[in-house]
């Protein structure tokens, strides 16, 4: 059998296969289906410091081969999550990934020096691009400065391996690949949900009560790699790749483009076995292909 | 949690707009309560992308058997009358609270309105196995879109409204609730501004209630948030709980509908 294992921000992974923030919860669903020690990591759901009620309903709405969505980042807060979901988390052989996101910089700041001194964590991912929450989300993500500023100051208050999420909303993705890089992310992991809407016809009205929403499942995912490779161009840092991932063919579709790791998100939904199914694909396909070591296809797009 | 490949035994049209799906799926049918539902993917492509949330019409543990009533609404349910008998499909199941039941109820009231009339079947064959006595009430637009008539009449007193009065009162449902209700337990599921009502009218008259809420969903399995309902506590504090998980059943007094 190949050997799977790779590294990412400084953290060794059994496999590259993690399951995306916002879609697997704190994993205790999926855990009555399968042994998450089969998973590379699990990045838990964007976590603040105060507990968030989040948005409206409705907060789903399905499109093409994708859904919308507008959960508003609802969340116990850290306290919650530090108490209750890591010991749980804790118990697999899997690298836990607590994914942050706040309001202003500060919070930014604040969740990462509490997390520091968790036991658990093998790394920290931080969303810069929800575009769900009106007081600044996206607008974080999208200025290179902001991006930096934001990556600069979790790095100051924490000494755990740092994830950055990028926004896909932007005009240029590579710029705030490099701000982030430069301001000292250990990794890159993109995209998040692409900003999106649907309208009901017969109400003259948006489905979503946010009016808009993240687009995310297969309908994102020639975008998403299009992203991965231009970024895999640009910067050294490793990068995890996710967005529209179904299948282990697309995870390679990914890897190839760059991505040292990949994340399931909504395909999780869609066959709530995708995680493990994925690890055994890619196997399966090294195996075929005679490859020994995943990291010999990392970034083996030919052009 | 289970997921189950369900072999499709019978799917046939029983209304213009209603289709009755039987379901071959042994794990499901033993683990399942009235009040429960499946998700169901109606294909094997991401396109629909999202699984569906049906409502358990009739559950049968020995045969291994589960029985939905579908609505026609959109593409999803369009793709499901394609599905022949012997055909498959992926389930996760049974999925949230269900109905609660109490040893002690001597008398209870259900109300159901269209699609909703679906989760009540079982939930009264269960009622009238414990000997509870029981009345209900069905709304639809029209008599086209009653079904299980037949079924309640053998269990109970039933009462219709349709709202072009082409069957039982004209009208809507809510019209036919009793004045002074002597109730254990009122059952409802149907369409929002219905179940509000029937809440409304059952706090006013100091009747305990519990109704069945529709969300759309994202995974059905409790992770994502998406299907959630604003739940009032007692101490007055506003929560976001999930209908697939939590839910779809809830006290009609904590939910806070119209937000
Ligand atoms: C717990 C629960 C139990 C249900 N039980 C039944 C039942 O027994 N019989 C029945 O006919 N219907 C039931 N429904 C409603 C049913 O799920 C929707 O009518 C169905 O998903 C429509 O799918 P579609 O593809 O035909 O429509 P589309 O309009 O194409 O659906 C688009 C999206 O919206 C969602 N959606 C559309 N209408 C609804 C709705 N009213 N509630 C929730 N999501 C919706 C779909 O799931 C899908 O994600 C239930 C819903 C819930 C939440
Ligand atoms: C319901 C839902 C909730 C999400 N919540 C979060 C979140 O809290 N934090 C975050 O960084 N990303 C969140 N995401 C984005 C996903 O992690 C992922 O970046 C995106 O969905 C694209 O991947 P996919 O197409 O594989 O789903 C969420 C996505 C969905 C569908």
């Amino acid at each position: 059998m190949a050997d799977l294992s790779v590294c990412v921000a400084g953290v060794d992974l059994k496999n590259p296969v993690l399951t995306a923030s916002g879609t697997f919860g704190y994993g205790r669903e999926f855990a009555e289906l399968y042994d998450l020690s089969l998973l590379g990591g699990i990045v838990v759901k964007g976590t603040t410091l105060e507990p968030r009620l989040g948005n409206e309903t409705p907060r789903i709405a399905e499109t093409p081969c994708g859904l919308l969505n507008s959960v508003g980042l609802q969340n116990p807060g850290v306290e919650k999550v530090i108490a209750e979901e890591i010991p749980f988390l804790r118990q697999f052989d899997t690298a836990v990934i607590i994914n942050i996101a706040g309001h202003c910089l500060e919070d930014y700041g604040k969740i990462a020096s509490r997390l520091d001194k968790v036991e658990g964590i093998a790394a920290l991912e931080v969303n810069i691009s929800c575009p769900n929450v009106k007081s600044g989300g996206m607008a974080f993500g999208t200025d290179p400065k902001v991006a930096a500023g934001i990556t600069a100051c979790v790095r100051q208050n924490c000494s755990l391996p740092i994830i950055i999420k990028l926004s896909p909303n932007v005009t240029n993705i590579v710029e705030i690949a490099l701000a982030v890089e430069e301001a000292g992310a250990d990794a890159i992991s993109l995209i998040n949900t692409l900003l999106g809407m649907a309208i009901d016809i017969e109400k003259k009205k948006p489905i979503l009560a946010n009016t808009v929403g993240g687009l995310s499942g297969p309908a994102v995912k020639p975008v998403a790699l299009r992203m991965v490779w231009q970024i895999a161009k640009a910067v050294h840092v490793p990068i995890v790749g996710l967005g529209g991932i179904l299948t282990a063919s697309d995870a390679l579709e990914f890897i190839m483009a760059g991505a040292s790791a990949i994340q399931i998100g909504s395909a999780n939904f869609f066959n709530p076995m995708a995680g493990p199914q994925i690890v055994e694909g890619i196997h399966e396909w090294l195996d075929q292909h005679g490859v020994k070591d995943i990291k010999e296809i990392i970034g083996a797009v030919n052009q | 949690m289970n997921l189950e490949k369900a072999k499709v035994l019978d799917n046939q049209k029983i209304l213009p707009n209603y289709w009755q799906l039987d379901l071959y799926a042994p794990k499901a049918a033993s683990l399942a309560q009235a009040g429960q539902f499946i998700m169901l993917q109606t294909t094997p492509y991401a396109e629909p992308f999202l699984k569906r949330p049906m409502s358990l019409n009739r559950i049968n543990p020995e045969e291994g058997t589960l029985r939905i009533i579908y609505q026609i609404v959109g593409k999803g349910t369009q793709i499901l009358t394609t599905i022949p008998a012997g055909g498959e499909m992926d389930i996760i199941g049974p999925q949230g609270n269900g109905w609660m039941i109490q040893k002690d109820y001597r008398k209870a009231l259900l109300v159901g309105g269209g699609a909703g009339i679906a989760p009540l079947l079982q939930l009264a064959i269960n009622l009238a196995e414990k000997e509870i006595k029981l009345d209900i009430l069905l709304g639809a637009a029209d008599r086209d879109a009653i079904f299980n008539h037949q079924e309640f009449l053998q269990m109970a007193s039933v009462s219709v409204a349709t709202m072009d009065g082409s069957r039982g009162h004209k009208g809507f449902v809510t019209d036919l609730l009793p004045q002074t209700p002597d109730y254990d337990m009122i059952y409802t599921c149907g369409p929002n501004p219905l179940m509000e009502k029937v809440a409304l009218w059952a706090g006013q008259k100091g009747q305990a209630c519990q109704v069945s809420l529709e969300e759309r969903m994202g995974c059905g399995i409790g992770t994502c948030m998406g299907c959630v309902c604003k739940i009032k506590s007692k101490d007055g504090s506003i929560a976001y709980k999930r209908v697939c998980k939590d839910g779809p059943v809830f006290d009609g007094e904590e939910v806070v509908f119209n937000g």
